[in-house]
């Protein structure tokens, strides 16, 4: 049985890496008591599945995992139980079985919704950036990958920019749909491509989104506990 | 300002693995702070990897918040990249529980466990915007006192600390912390009064009630300066660990850690007797953990913390009272949580046995390590660690034998009349455990760990002038070249240059204290890391305040020397150890008295406490400690080995 679940990333535990999070989740499930299915080989591995990776430092309203299970289990308490054996700040918001062969979560989501608080900047300063990036048709950024630098347009994969009119704490608020695929742009990629001077407080995934029939739909909805429309996610 | 989180939050993005930073243990304790709690913030000086798994600390910490009238939070030292961020803004140290500023604590309470952290001790005062030097401090400030094993020689750090806690701590955390909470309730006047009344409770040693004289380099003496202040100031003990079951909740960290696993203590106290080992010598009698609750909390601690690894800890594990059944009981146990794998640190290899090595396989197998200490049976009598190479070549043999590929041997070499055919012995003994383990498998491989020995206080070898670093760097050398073309044997060694500074620190007296602050001051923190040890700045601080590493390290200590250390006590007897130094350049072995009539070392007499063990017999198969054969198990004959002359038995 492959189950998906839907988590949150918030406050402290942000500044945990992909690595450490991945183990206190072996430790969840093992305190749940959850029929985790294990890798074959020598050195066997709990068959869990992650999303697209959030830095360290980001936030996260939508964090996504597959597990298998080697057995079938009712469903009903399992975000809680599992959200008992995670740090403050990692809730379960929901819970489903997927068909098993439900493509990769890496491989379906195709773009993210990330938020920005941003400080020592004023919301015209922020709204002229946006602007100005968004009217380019190229927008060139040099990136790092395997140690080699490369020199892309990156303009396709800003899908949305959106600039709060109200502020946060002091802080302006942008809303950015940046694309996963064909070419992922990430947030500190986002940022650098945005002109002006002003320091980054918090950066938080508010959703990632896929696209089945044409329609772009989260993997799993929020407070999601049963089954979804399963059928949609087979590949 | 009760929480730094808001100003960390900035500067975390900035550094390196910020996660050492946030706290968000599973087990962690809610504190209540108020204006009549007393506060205490425990400090292990160095990175959060290697202090959070520190037990001592989390007991202390679990004790503590379980007070009404108490509150305790932790704290480890920053790594530098945060450390300036810190400075550049102005913050404080803070702990990782509430992120609350240091400075707002009525104590911070080091564990120190290693002398290359001293430096690290005053960089996190310093760091608490709290004044190093003692004598600096107004009664605003807090109280800064250390506990764990280093203490038994605080005299390098009396500069800098309040008081020192000697031996367990379980009992006098809670003593101190009354005496404090009338400090506070009284107005917190006078800092001399609260540390003289911190100075009758038995186990506190509060340095600037005594006075260190001194007729030339020699040490005439550490006496007290106000009556009523004891003479000579005692560890604590507790009588029975059973009482004891902590850590109840073992905080299970977000971030890697060393030791990440769940870890339960099965004895305390070691009387193996090994001469080098000061952990052996101050932690007596053994008290062990009734096996019932080892179980308990081994299946609780499991079911809790989700982890799939249980270490059983102790100072020699193999040693428990009916090991073998423990450890299968939890390896089958269906309640804990699938598969389990249990670790038993310390394994002496006279008590590894097929049995044992059948066991803890089961689950995982991973590598295991042996410390023979020594290369030759001539060597290992010398520093009592009587095991045969018989005995390490059966363990070996039924590690291989079980599946077992990778070892790992721990010697250490500089030890009392070492010989070049002593260190070459390692290398023999590596040599023929590979051998063995080709008769099981295609490609075996050893690695030989090589460390410096430092003498250390409270030993019997405290007397004993350390190698140079040059001759340990000669010796390492040899067996450089030794086991070169030996395939199959991994050479690994400790810096000798490191071993001099720790040589420093532990035996030094209170002329240290200035040597230890112009180390701090040079940048010299993280000393233990081999990326920032630095032997020059010991070596010119010590020139620059005039002092001697040949007197302070490589010189030999005469019988009527006055040691920095002897207005404290482990319960040892001064006369015992003298003449178990005798012993051992005589190659006279000692046995262990949990199983043969007490030699009256003085760490049970003195106390009115004796072992708590529950099998009168040793584990079979080895020669525990006696030399011979005893594959059978049972009593150990008590006189194999010449009886030592002078001591009442
Ligand atoms: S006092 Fe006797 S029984 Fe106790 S540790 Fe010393 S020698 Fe052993």
């Amino acid at each position: 049985m492959k189950v998906r679940l839907r988590f949150t990333k918030l406050g402290k535990i942000r500044f945990l890496g992909h690595r450490d999070l991945a183990r206190c989740w072996e430790r969840a499930i093992r305190r749940a008591g959850l029929p985790i299915a294990y890798s074959e080989g020598f050195s066997p591995r709990p068959r869990m599945h992650y999303g697209l990776a959030l830095p360290v430092g980001a936030e996260s309203h939508a964090e996504y995992m597959d597990i298998d299970l080697s057995a079938e289990i009712d469903l009903s308490d399992i975000a809680e139980l599992l959200g008992e054996g995670m740090p403050a700040g990692v809730d379960v918001t929901g819970v489903a079985e997927v068909p098993s062969n439900a493509e990769a979560l890496q491989a379906v989501v195709d773009r993210c919704t990330w938020e920005f608080e941003l400080t020592g900047t004023t919301i015209d300063e922020v709204e002229r950036s946006v602007r100005d990036l968004m009217e380019r048709d190229d927008v060139p950024l040099t990136f790092e990958r395997k140690g080699k630098a490369l020199t892309e347009n990156v303009r396709p994969a800003l899908l949305s920019v959106e600039v709060s009119p109200e502020l946060r704490d002091a802080a302006v608020v942008v809303v950015a749909d940046l694309a996963t695929k064909p070419r992922s742009i990430r947030p500190s990629e986002f940022l650098s491509c945005l002109g002006g001077t002003f320091d980054v407080r918090r950066t938080c995934r508010n959703e990632q989104w896929m696209t089945i029939d044409g329609v772009s739909e989260p993997p799993l909805a929020a407070g999601t506990t049963s089954r979804p429309a399963a059928e949609q996610l087979a590949s | 300002m009760t929480s730094m989180w808001p100003q960390l939050e900035p500067l975390l993005a900035k550094v390196g693995k910020p996660a050492r930073y946030i706290g968000c243990e599973e087990g962690a304790q809610t504190p209540r702070h108020g204006a009549d709690t007393v506060s205490w913030l425990l400090i292990y000086p160095d990175t959060y990897e290697i202090g959070l798994p520190n037990q001592g600390l989390q007991i202390l910490y679990e004790i503590l918040n379980e007070r009404d009238d108490a509150a305790a939070e932790r704290s480890y030292a920053p790594w530098v990249d945060l450390e300036a961020e810190l400075r550049a803004n102005g913050l404080p140290l803070f702990s990782v529980d509430t992120h609350r500023p240091a400075p707002l604590f009525d104590l911070l309470a080091f564990n120190l466990s290693a002398e290359l952290t001293y430096t690290n001790l005053l960089n996190c005062i310093d760091l608490a915007h709290v004044p190093v030097r003692a004598e600096d401090r107004a009664p605003h400030h807090p109280l800064v006192c250390a506990g764990g094993h280093c203490t038994y020689n605080p005299e390098p750090l009396a500069d800098f600390l309040d008081f020192v806690v000697l031996g367990d701590g379980e009992e006098v955390v809670s003593e101190v912390t009354d005496v404090i909470g009338e400090w506070k309730a009284s107005g917190r006047e006078s800092r001399e009064e609260v540390l003289h009344r911190l100075g009758l409770i038995e186990g506190v040693y509060v340095p600037s009630m005594y006075e260190a004289t001194y007729d030339g380099m020699r040490l005439v003496g550490v006496t007290p300066r106000y009556a009523g202040i004891p003479e000579i100031v005692p560890k604590r003990t507790l009588a029975d660990l059973g009482a004891w079951p902590y850590p109840k909740n073992q905080l299970v960290p977000v971030t890697e850690v060393v030791h990440d696993r769940l870890n339960v203590e099965v004895f305390r106290g070691c009387t193996r007797s090994c001469r080098f080992c000061q952990a052996g010598m101050i932690t007596r009698p053994v008290r062990e953990r009734p096996a019932d609750q080892v179980r308990t909390m081994v299946s609780e601690g499991l079911r809790r913390t989700g982890y799939d690894e249980v270490a059983l800890t102790s100072l020699s594990t193999a040693d428990m009272s009916g090991i073998e059944s423990i450890v299968s009981d939890i390896v089958n146990d269906p309640a804990n949580c699938g598969q389990v794998s249990v670790s038993l640190p310390s394994l002496r290899v006279d008590a590894f046995t097929v049995g044992v090595a059948a066991q803890i396989q089961k689950a995982r197998r991973t590598g295991l390590t042996f410390a023979p200490e020594a290369g030759t049976w001539r060597m290992r009598q010398v520093i009592n660690k009587l095991i045969r190479e018989e005995d390490l070549y059966g363990a070996v043999e039924s590690a291989y034998s079980q599946g077992w590929r990778r070892m790992k041997l721990y010697f250490l070499t500089g030890l009392p009349t070492e010989t070049d055919e002593d260190t070459l012995g390692i290398a023999e003994l590596a040599r023929n455990v590979v051998n063995i383990g080709r008769e099981h498998h295609k490609s075996p491989s050893v690695t030989v760990s090589v460390g410096g020995f430092v003498p250390k206080p409270f030993t019997p070898f405290q007397w004993f002038g350390q190698n140079t670093s040059v001759e340990l760097q000669r010796k390492i050398n040899l067996l450089r070249d030794e086991t070169r073309r030996e395939r199959g044997v991994d050479l690994k060694w400790h810096d000798p240059k490191a071993s001099v500074a720790e040589g420093i620190a532990s035996r030094g007296d209170r002329r240290l204290g200035r040597v230890i602050e112009e180390v701090w001051r040079r940048g010299g923190t993280f000393q233990e890391w081999s990326e920032f040890f630095d032997i020059e700045l010991w070596e010119q601080a010590m020139a620059a305040h005039g002092l001697d590493i040949d007197w302070y390290v490589y010189r030999h200590r005469t019988e009527d020397e006055v040691l920095p250390w002897d207005h404290l006590s482990a319960g040892l007897h001064k006369d015992f150890l003298w003449q178990d130094w005798r012993d051992a350049l005589a190659e006279v072995g000692l046995e262990d008295c949990r199983w043969t009539p007490c030699y009256d070392c003085g760490a049970c007499t003195g106390y009115s406490i004796e072992h708590i063990v529950a099998s009168a017999t040793p584990p079979a198969g080895g020669s525990q400690g006696t030399g011979v054969d005893l594959a059978s198990g049972g009593a150990v004959p008590v006189s194999l080995l010449p009886r030592r002359p002078g001591v009442a038995v």
